[in-house]
């Protein structure tokens, strides 16, 4: 998506060096260091961040809504998959 | 410390208040919306540092007691007074940080001297509690701004003329750079950025035989003129 204001970002944002990198908007820039700055300017001005990550939205492979059916389905609909009725002993995960 | 030493450290402060002003002009009238975050950012970057060594002075009268602070109307000395109420012949920035904000290019050239400037100067004259928080901000614009400075900088006539108007600016610029030491290791550091561009920069070191520039009386002006009309204001 080449335009007037450069390529697309998705910015991706650390709020706590333990944390998971959150998604917090986009930018338009013109090359990588760039990008990097106006993340920064535009996303880490305010909360407390410790890492950001930004990726070019071109190479984002998501999924589309016409795949949710075929994709997402059997999930919820098929408990008969899941090892839910076991009690999982507590300790790593919080 | 020696009187002279308190007039850089006064000097720094205004350094810091005016270009900050000048960089607020950019406030909406960025080339696109992340540069125009960017110079705002910066601007409050500066405007803070600004503050920060004002109230350091206001801390410390005693030892700024010969740096030549005059406050009109004989006001204390607070922060609030060193920027809204000195005139042009209290100010004791260098000339080229009062410079109109001319294009962006010229801006960034601006910036980038003061970020180095104010580096070499923290780092080496005037070692200080606040150094590190002012060197961080410093060294954020030293980055954004060399980076913008290589591309400008590098550009082709061709299209949208950026190199010539980037040496255009160089050219204006180092009319006023003779105010500085031109041997510090931060001249050296901008000299060597401008060479990794197609950019010449020859200044010469040499007294101005002025105090400020015919720009610094508008801005003044400006940035001082509602406090000066409402004098018994509070925010």
């Amino acid at each position: 998506m080449s335009n007037e204001s450069g390529e697309l970002y998705e910015v991706f944002l650390q709020l706590g060096t333990t944390k998971n990198y959150e998604h917090a908007g986009h930018i338009h820039a013109f090359d990588k260091t760039l990008a990097m700055q106006a993340a920064r300017d535009v996303y880490a001005r305010r909360d407390k961040v410790t890492g950001i990550w930004i990726v070019p939205s071109k190479e984002i492979i998501a999924t589309t809504p016409e795949q949710s059916g075929p994709y997402f389905d059997p999930s919820f609909t098929t408990p008969y998959r899941h090892a839910q009725f076991y009690t999982i002993p507590t300790g790593k995960d919080k | 410390m020696a009187t002279m030493e308190k007039n850089k450290i006064l000097q720094l402060a205004d350094d810091f208040l005016l270009a900050g002003q000048r960089l607020c002009e950019w406030c909406g009238h960025g080339p696109y919306l992340e540069e125009d975050l960017a110079l705002s950012n910066m601007a409050l970057d500066l405007l803070g540092s600004a503050q920060e060594i004002y109230e350091f002075i206001c801390a410390n009268p005693n030892e700024f007691k010969n740096a030549g602070i005059v406050i009109d109307g004989n006001r204390p000395i607070t922060t609030q007074n060193l920027a809204y109420f000195r005139n042009e012949r209290h100010f004791f920035n260098h000339i080229i940080f009062e410079l109109p904000k001319g294009d962006f290019g010229f801006t960034l050239l601006k910036q980038y001297i003061l970020a180095l400037y104010a580096t070499d100067f923290l780092k080496n004259e005037w070692v200080c509690p606040l150094s590190k928080k002012i060197l961080n901000q410093m060294a954020y614009h030293q980055e954004h701004c060399e980076h913008w400075i290589k591309i400008l900088g590098l550009g082709s006539d061709e299209k949208n003329k950026s190199l010539e108007r980037m040496q255009r600016s160089c050219d204006e610029l180092s009319m006023y750079l003779g105010e500085f030491d031109l041997n510090s290791g931060w001249y050296t550091q901008f000299s060597n950025t401008l060479k990794q561009t197609h950019l010449q920069c020859s200044p010469k070191k040499q007294s101005y035989p002025m105090q400020h520039s015919e720009h610094i009386g508008f801005m003044l002006s400006v940035m001082q003129v509602v406090p000066r009309s409402y004098p018994s204001s509070q925010w």
